[in-house]
């Protein structure tokens, strides 16, 4: 694009670091074996009492592949995993992308009726799962007709190997569909490429250092983007240990990164804000700890300190989407000046804010954040509108505002839309707001993001006008049957109107 | 021991600052269902928690709290209750 002729005088961010060489890898699967060919005898993954060298993974996934092959899932095809983070989890997820299939993480804490809606639209034809996932979302998974694989935690359980008969992956072979939130309550679907991922991994971990001498916890979820490329596939590209926890507990998690010297640590400013509210039981050995990094939502000054005097570490910001992944990172020695930064581009991204116009703003001037990098979709699927205002020329338009520096740090200080952030969710308000009016002493409603407690992002508020007799409880009740618990509104207010302007259109800032 | 009153009002406190509720403090009571009416989730429960653990200088393993524990401020205080004197004890 020629306007980028002027990228040296105004705001555009440079990478983090120099162009590394991307691998030379042919698919994240061909990656995966190369990995653990090289750190065969090396631990790979450590989840609860079991740990699993990068050979145990191989043959794991190569018995996973073969399951899979039994279900007769081939090239192309879905499959749902429906795993909270388990060495099942990564076992599938590769297993999957080697055999050309396409993984679709979803979050096991969504409703059976949510489950349903992304089956169809990923048209899955396979769904991994546990004993207990499966049994919650029965009437999900038997009305669908696809295919449950119910799988131990361990995922190690199926022997054989899927040979030769699979169409060859290549770079452009579809490997996830991930979902962001929509502007309409409908998901959209992205799909990424193995050429995609093997960028994400080789620009991260070279961006970041990740070795195969690091340990990295994987506390945020693996079906998330964050948890999936900065845990997941750093370590499958960079050969390191992965630590994994299903569910995140203060001590526990304090006692794990004590006890495996866990040295890279992704999390969210929920997580970081509750462990620095949280005294250690006995001695708790934290040095271990070399790079903490936080995503998902704005990381306050407050908790980076909190964290830094109770742990002794910095907690650093990290900017990324569904759609592109890992994007920036603040990777400044002491970070303490420059918290509020989510840093520079990682690997080969480059990041511009531009104006109302689409031309590329000054320094120190705020507009809305675009994003180019290998690691990037480059539509949503079958969203043909959706698309045409978020993908231009090669770059995304997050929809999230902010500004560069002099020195090209990134700054994000709001948002175009409407997302709600939660404890490490986005909610999308339209789709909240979709369910209560289906309430049928519902007239109107409208939902909308307060800020919540130093760490706990925003609080779910929905806005009521009732033409019947329904309470607080009620409409609580009815969204947690329809909705995950994240989803949820914590804070129900009821009004005999909601404000509007002349054009009828909500005015919300009066409703937070 | 604490008096039941006042440890109900510190616990309530703590629920209404931790979790950002908007609901006015006197439609609040110890019987009010915090799952159901107020919309207690897995985020809340830790945000509840800290609050707690600084509140009565307590240690709590909140993957320890079973949702009987949780069903309002009368089951919480008796949670509460039980781990300030077993932390006596100890």
């Amino acid at each position: 694009m020629g306007s980028r002729m002027t990228d040296a005088v105004v705001g555009v961010a440079a990478p983090s670091t120099g162009p590394e060489a991307l691998d030379a890898h042919g698919s994240m699967a061909e990656l995966f074996r190369a990995t653990a060919s090289q750190y065969h005898s090396k631990t790979a993954i450590v989840y609860d009492e079991t740990r699993l060298t990068w050979g145990d993974v191989e043959r794991a996934v190569a018995g996973r592949m073969a399951r899979l092959a039994q279900l007769e899932v081939t090239s192309g095809d879905a499959v749902v995993l429906l795993l909270p983070n388990t060495p099942a989890f990564a076992i599938t997820f590769l297993a999957t992308i080697s055999l050309g299939a396409v993984a679709v993480p979803l979050n096991p804490a969504y409703v059976p009726e949510e489950v349903a809606r992304y089956i169809r639209n990923a048209s899955a034809s396979c769904v991994v799962t546990t004993d207990e996932i499966a049994g919650r979302l029965r009437d999900a998974l038997s009305v669908s007709g696809v295919k449950i694989l119910v799988t131990e935690r361990h995922g190690c359980e199926d022997s054989g190997t899927a040979e030769a008969s699979f169409p060859p992956v290549t770079l452009d072979t579809v490997a996830l569909y991930g979902y962001s939130s929509g502007s309409t309550g409908e998901p959209k679907r992205v799909s990424r490429t193995h050429r995609n991922l093997i960028a994400e991994s080789a620009g991260f971990t070279a961006t970041v250092g990740v070795t195969s001498d690091d340990v990295v916890l994987a506390v945020v979820p693996l079906f998330h983007a964050h948890g999936l490329g900065n845990a997941l596939m750093a370590a499958v590209r960079s050969g390191a240990t992965l630590v994994m926890e299903e569910e995140f507990r203060r001590r526990p998690v304090l006692d794990l990164i004590a006890r495996e010297r866990v040295t890279v640590f992704p999390g969210v400013p929920f997580i970081f804000d509750a462990l620095a509210d949280t005294k250690p039981s006995g001695v708790t050995d934290l040095t271990s700890l070399r790079l903490c990094f936080s995503a998902g939502a704005h990381l306050s000054p407050e908790i980076h300190r909190k964290f830094l005097d109770r742990h002794g570490a910095h907690v650093r910001q990290l900017y990324g989407c569904t759609e592109a992944g890992s994007v920036t990172i603040n990777l400044d020695d002491d970070p303490t000046e420059s918290v509020l930064s989510v840093g520079r581009p990682i690997g080969h991204g480059r990041v511009e804010v531009r104006d109302e116009d689409g031309r590329v703003c000054a320094p120190g001037v705020t507009g809305e954040i675009a994003i180019s990098s290998p690691t990037l979709t480059q539509a949503y699927d079958g969203m043909e509108e959706a698309t045409r205002e978020s993908f231009k020329d090669g770059w995304f338009i997050t929809g999230d505002l902010g500004h560069l520096d002099g020195t090209g740090a990134l700054y994000v200080t709001g948002r175009k839309k409407i997302f709600i952030s939660t404890a490490g969710n986005k909610v999308d308000p339209v789709e909240v707001e979709q369910v209560i009016a289906q309430h049928k002493d519902v007239s109107e409603v409208v939902v909308v993001g307060v800020t919540g407690p130093a760490g706990g992002g925003e609080t779910v508020k929905a806005v009521v006008v009732a033409i019947g007799p329904c309470d607080r409880a009620e409409i609580i009740a009815f969204c947690r049957e329809r909705l995950a618990e994240f989803k949820v509104p914590r804070i129900v207010e009821f009004r005999d109107a909601i404000p509007k302007n002349p054009l009828g259109k909500v005015l919300r800032k009066y409703l937070v | 021991m604490q008096e039941t009153s006042l440890l109900h009002e510190r616990i309530k406190a703590i629920l209404l600052q931790e979790l950002n509720l908007d609901v006015p403090a006197n439609e609040i009571d110890s019987q009010t269902r915090l799952l159901e009416e107020l919309g207690l989730d897995s985020a809340g429960l830790i945000q509840l928690v800290v609050g707690l653990e600084e509140e009565f200088d307590v240690e709590i393993d909140e993957s320890a709290i079973g949702r009987e524990d949780i069903q309002d401020i009368a089951s919480i205080a008796t949670f509460v209750q039980a781990h300030m004197d077993g932390q006596q004890d100890d």
